[in-house]
């Protein structure tokens, strides 16, 4: 019988090769890297991301955003923060989150997901894998890769995320709403838009008929965000006004 | 503790031959049957981050890694009538490090050496969070020999028992203790020179 030794994160490491492996055990790929990889073999992205991020979204609703976010990575944040303007208006009771000027839309939110494992890279040698998977732009961008999710990526994929949601509330697409603001909730559970967000669950509750769940989480939200610009309309919601 | 098996032996070596399948005949992959469909899904909840974690700690980047992923799984897929249920876990990583190999020679690794001062002045100026962790984890795996690495991750970072190892890579177990030994060696070497230009930059 032979005994393996320790592993080095039980025994014998020093605090920095303990923490550099620790990190290494522990990276997960981004529920948008789940979803787009469940999507480009055909399969259910919901259980998947469920996995990496409890409560996640559905193949397609998160399909939809990952083109986005990766689209907007590779603008510099420069490039648009400092123009930039995120502004967060309220009117009408529909919560509104949008970027002056944003270098790229978002995608469309309606994009869906291949239906079978039927994609081209099956049939490509692994050894010498097709055009359309390492191209030269991809070796580029592997080369010259950009700096680690920086807080404008982290923004901007936020913002793609609340606007796909608001979005879905508008033209009724509540469990879609409900899908996405959960995602939001589990990727940035300290995000900046946590009142939008909120709000708008609220809301998307309210119209899916749902009305009580709706009003415990009015009753929520005027306790967490009494100054807030919507906390009107969402106080009408609780009943409270 | 587990002892290597001819299944797993010949599981791996069925990766190999699905990957010179694809190689030599360009085909496309029928859709699976919706059993298939369904183990497929099951595999991917139950693996697809391991997998991806392999390939990260490999050299390629997040988005890199979730084609290399997207790719093992769909060797997954045309084989698995062949893949014995125990043995998913040990396909995978073996058909993602196939994949990560291919991937490699075009892609991985030479980025790293390019920003290692500016990755280890920054860790020294900033409090270590969790991504620099994580490139510096890179950054040292990129300086052990390519052959150890291999096995340093795969003992220290997920786990697989030497045995396992060895049915993997088709090594002896006395070849997994001994290079497992000298990664050892070169990664807390390189941690250490890490270590010491972080204390350096820090008392700048």
């Amino acid at each position: 019988m032979t005994s393996d030794p320790k592993r080095l994160t039980v025994v014998g490491a020093t605090d920095l090769e303990r923490t550099l492996l620790q990190a290494g055990r522990g990276e997960k790929p981004s529920p948008e890297l789940t979803a787009r990889m469940a999507a480009g073999l055909g399969i259910s992205a919901a259980a998947a991301v469920t996995a990496a991020a409890p409560a996640a979204a559905a193949a397609p609703a998160a399909a939809a955003v990952a083109p986005a976010a990766t689209t907007m990575k590779t603008t510099a944040l420069a490039a648009w923060i400092p123009a930039g303007v995120v502004a967060v208006a309220v009117a009408a009771g529909v919560v509104a989150v949008r970027v002056a000027s944003p270098p790229t839309p978002p995608a469309p939110v309606s994009k869906p997901a291949p239906a079978a494992v039927v994609a081209t890279p099956a049939a490509a040698p692994i050894a010498e894998p097709a055009p359309d998977i390492i191209t030269e732009k991809r070796i580029e961008k592997i080369r010259h890769r950009p700096a680690p999710p920086s807080v404008a990526g982290d923004l901007r994929d936020q913002i793609a995320l609340v606007d796909a949601a608001r979005t879905a509330v508008k033209s009724g697409a509540t469990e879609r709403a409900l899908t996405l603001l959960r995602r939001y909730e589990t990727t940035y559970p300290g995000g900046a838009f946590r009142p939008e967000v909120l709000a708008l669950r609220i809301e998307a509750l309210d119209d899916a008929g749902r009305g009580a769940e709706a009003r415990a989480l009015a009753r929520e939200f005027l306790a967490r965000y009494p100054q807030s610009p919507v906390a009107d309309r969402v106080a009408r919601v609780a009943g409270t006004k | 503790m587990k002892t290597p098996d001819m299944t797993r032996l010949a599981l791996v070596k069925s990766a190999d031959a699905a990957e010179r399948d694809s190689a030599r005949s360009g085909r496309a992959v029928p859709p699976p049957a919706p059993a298939d469909r369904s183990r497929l899904e099951r595999m991917f909840t139950a693996h697809h981050a391991l997998v991806w974690r392999t390939l990260r700690r490999r050299g390629l980047d997040p988005d890199a890694a979730a084609d290399a992923t997207q790719q093992t799984f769909l060797v997954a897929a045309e084989r698995l009538p062949d893949i014995n249920h125990d043995s998913e876990r040990a396909f995978l990583v073996g058909t993602a490090l196939r994949v990560a190999f291919s991937w490699g020679r075009k892609t991985v690794r030479w980025q790293l050496d390019d920003d290692m001062d500016r990755r280890v002045a920054a860790a020294a100026r900033n409090p270590l969070d969790e991504q620099t962790a994580i490139q510096l984890c890179d950054l040292a795996l990129s300086k052990v020999d390519p052959e150890l690495a291999e096995i340093f991750v795969l003992f220290e970072l997920e786990d697989l028992t030497s045995p396992e190892i060895a049915a993997l890579l088709e090594i002896p177990l006395g070849t997994v203790a001994s290079r497992l030994r000298r990664a050892r060696e070169q990664f807390r070497m390189v941690v250490g020179r890490i270590e010491l230009a972080m204390r350096r930059e820090g008392n700048a």
